[in-house]
């Protein structure tokens, strides 16, 4: 899932570090909106992404994800929008230059938007981000079900494809028109749901019988701490994030 | 003795249900002692577990009359980390046991030190010494999903045993297993028995109980019938009305003394029959020739 | 008494792993059966009819930030979530789902408040292009001439009166399957348990 490698400094940073330096990438892509501004904070975060050694994964997903989006927004826009601008017509579509102003200023957002938290996640493994979120104080609750989460998902889905190989050898039609493929769906959720939900009464007592609802301290054998490389993070992005509020103001001021 | 959980006239009935599942139960369990309770689906065995660990009533609400006193303190008095670290529990399916949130043998092994603020150097020693007791040190960086049922049953005891609690209730640990990961559980088991634990152990396999049971509690109904020592209890012909097959040894020392051989009407297993037998051979064989008979 | 039921609220905890997971798996077999709607919310209805609001809010949120975290274009849609949870919760509350013709009718509340709030996001956020088939349907609707807004509209408001009416009906059949036990152990459960008479 993430490609984190512990010997590059900025994937050695801590969790909450980096996602501080994505919501200041993604404040500086919201605040100013003027295009030139867009597109250098794109060019900010595929410097990270470079820098941070995942270069490749980032562009990888961020392609399959965001930039098909873009693409479509582009089109779209650029050739309904309404505009009186024609920049040139393929066949009945007029292409608008208004349309086009604003797919693009839209989509680089969403590109700076989206491309930082892709940056985010491809850095810093779940695990890691659920415990410092857990160690901020987020409840243990919280972090049970975001651990727990994580590992369900593979879990559940690995035994809908068991139980759907099952009812298709049973003679379940998975294949032909859309009414056949919809009833598909019961027979493969329905005892997914049920097995699953039969297991909690005995996984609930079994965790209380190992003290998770004890109140007071709990440690962490995985454990995570800031070192100096955050604290000095954390002051130049709070700096960079001053500096960039202040310009706002003064670009309404002016 | 007083005993160190004292169950005082205890009647239980579920919610939803009209007929209580526990009626009227009496039971001391003393120290160091394993206990294993017998009976037939639905006579009240885990019942009985769920009331000693105190999820009934919390959990599974209902009506809860009597009084249940862990060394001479009632029950109610306790907290929930008190309690989970008299008593653990182990249950019968491997799989639900394991937290789902964390994704090494070792951090599942560890998961109730770190709900405790244990010290995670203190966490390691605690986590190891009970890693060897149990045979799971190899599958520490497995993920607990991926493991066998067997070893899963081995990973929840570790999980249990490593807050180091006095009593042990282990709910049919085996039901899901192969005979050879049963022997092995049980095998642990025993270990736990001569390190001083108290025990209580709902198990079906009769055999497993002949030979390592200290007492055995027989339920029909929801009523204790039968309790004592295990050879009383075991060799009890009243045990097939409720439901409990007598161990084969039992049978067929019965049917060996009603033929006339000396066999010791407190045998329990094979093994025990066996050896006796082994010695009725020597005897006889040694005495060929001048027999008269 | 100092001990509180903490294994019954820990249910609840369970549970909404459960539910994420199924929402995760009726979405993947939705596109692997290659159905023309979303049936990605059948967990978190399970969860606002069993346990009410908070729990539904959390188990909607977190889906759709656990897709954000492979595609960051789920994420506006967040806000979506949090009123499909709230609105799911509050029916439940209202026991809105305990019968078949009460949970059509949630079906078809969840779907308007669904289709007002994914009309909103998409328009807002995405300048009225998204992702997605509904995206060329969208396009087609302009370029017919219509407004943008209810362009947005006409599409979503079919999609989602079909996707959620169904996930709705899902999830009454699967609670209809619980057992009472079971059931007694959430916080809406009993509302779900049919009384024998005498």
């Amino acid at each position: 899932m993430n490609t984190e490698k512990k010997e590059n400094p900025i994937c050695a940073l801590y969790p909450l570090t980096k996602l501080y330096l994505a919501a200041v990438l993604i404040a500086a892509a919201v605040l100013f909106p003027a295009l030139p501004a867009r597109i250098a904070c794109f060019a900010c975060i595929h410097v990270l992404a470079w820098a941070s050694g995942c270069y490749r994964a980032v562009v990888k997903r961020w392609a399959g994800t965001l930039g098909i989006l873009f693409l479509i927004i582009l089109v779209v826009q650029t050739l309904f929008y309404p505009g009186e601008q024609v920049l040139f017509q393929i066949w009945i579509f007029q292409a608008k230059r208004e349309g086009l102003m604003l797919a693009l200023k839209l989509g680089i957002l969403l590109l700076d938007v989206g491309g930082s938290l892709i940056w985010f996640f491809a850095i810093t493994s779940e695990k890691a981000l659920v415990t410092a979120l857990h160690k901020a104080g987020m409840s243990t609750d919280m972090t049970y079900i975001l651990l727990s989460t994580l590992q369900m998902v593979p879990v559940l889905k690995q035994k809908s494809a068991v139980i759907m190989n099952a009812q298709k050898a049973r003679g379940l039609e998975t294949e032909g028109n859309v009414l056949v493929r919809a009833r598909a769906f019961l027979p493969v959720l329905v005892p997914l749901v049920l097995s699953s939900l039969q297991g909690t009464e005995e996984r609930a007592l079994a965790l209380e019988a190992r003290g998770f609802s004890v109140e007071g301290k709990k440690t962490h054998l995985f454990d995570i701490r800031p070192g100096k490389a955050d604290r000095v993070a954390a002051v130049l992005l709070t700096v960079l994030l001053l500096c960039m509020i202040a310009g706002r103001v003064e670009l309404w001021m002016a | 003795m007083d005993g160190v959980i004292r169950l005082e006239n205890i009647t239980y009935t579920y919610p939803l249900a009209s007929v209580p599942a526990l009626k009227n139960i009496d039971l001391t369990l003393e120290r160091g002692k394993f206990y294993a309770l017998l009976g037939a689906n639905g006579s009240g065995k885990t019942t009985v577990c769920n009331v000693i660990r105190g999820f009934i009533p919390g959990f599974f609400q209902g009506e809860l009359q009597g009084r249940v006193l862990l060394e001479g303190k009632d029950l109610q008095s306790y907290s929930d980390g008190e309690l989970a670290l008299k008593m653990g529990y182990v249950f019968q399916n491997p799989f639900n046991q394991i937290t789902g949130a964390r994704d090494t043998v070792y951090e599942e092994i560890a998961f109730g030190l770190e709900n405790f603020g244990v010290d995670p150097d203190e966490i390691r020693r605690r986590v190891d010494r009970v890693s060897e007791l149990t045979n799971t040190t190899f599958l520490h960086a497995k993920n607990p999903f991926e493991l066998s049922g067997g070893q899963q049953q081995r990973v929840a005891l570790a999980a249990v045993l490593v807050l180091e609690p006095d009593i042990l209730i282990i709910d049919e640990p085996t039901s899901q297993l192969d005979p050879q990961e049963t022997e092995r559980v049980f095998t642990i088991i025993d270990q736990l028995k001569k390190m001083g634990k108290t025990i209580l152990l709902v198990e079906h396999k009769i055999e497993i109980v002949a030979q390592y049971a200290d007492e055995v509690i027989v339920l029909d109904e929801g009523n204790v019938v039968l309790s004592g020592e295990k050879h009383a209890v075991l060799t009890d012909p009243a045990l097939i009305r409720y439901g409990v097959e007598q161990p084969g040894a039992v049978r067929l020392t019965a049917r060996l003394r009603a033929e006339g051989y000396p066999i010791d009407p407190g045998t329990l297993t094979l093994e025990e029959l066996e050896s006796q037998l082994n010695g009725l051979l020597h005897v006889k064989e040694d005495s060929h020739g001048n027999d008269p008979v | 008494m100092k001990r509180r039921n903490s294994a019954g609220s820990l249910m609840v905890t369970l549970l909404i792993p459960v539910a994420i997971a199924i929402n995760m798996v009726g979405g993947q077999m939705t596109s692997v059966l290659s159905l023309p709607i979303a049936l990605d919310m059948i967990g978190v209805l399970l969860v606002g009819a069993l346990a009410g609001t908070v729990p539904a809010v959390i188990t909607a949120v977190l889906t759709n930030l656990l897709n954000g975290m492979l595609d960051p274009s789920w994420i506006p849609y967040v806000i979506c979530s949090f009123f499909i949870g709230l609105t799911i919760g509050l029916l439940a509350k209202c026991n809105m789902m305990n019968r078949i013709w009460k949970a059509a009718i949630s079906g078809v509340l969840i779907a308007l408040v669904a289709t007002v709030t994914s009309t909103f996001v998409t328009v807002f956020f995405f300048g009225g292009i998204s992702g997605g088939g509904s995206a060329m349907i969208i396009a087609g609707l302009l370029a017919t001439g219509q407004q943008l807004v209810q362009s947005v509209f006409s599409v979503y408001i079919v999609t989602e009166l079909v996707g959620k009416l169904i996930s709705t009906f899902v999830a009454y059949f699967i609670i209809k399957a619980i057992s009472d036990r079971t059931l007694l152990k959430f916080p809406y459960g009993s509302k779900y348990i049919v009384r024998k008479t005498g």
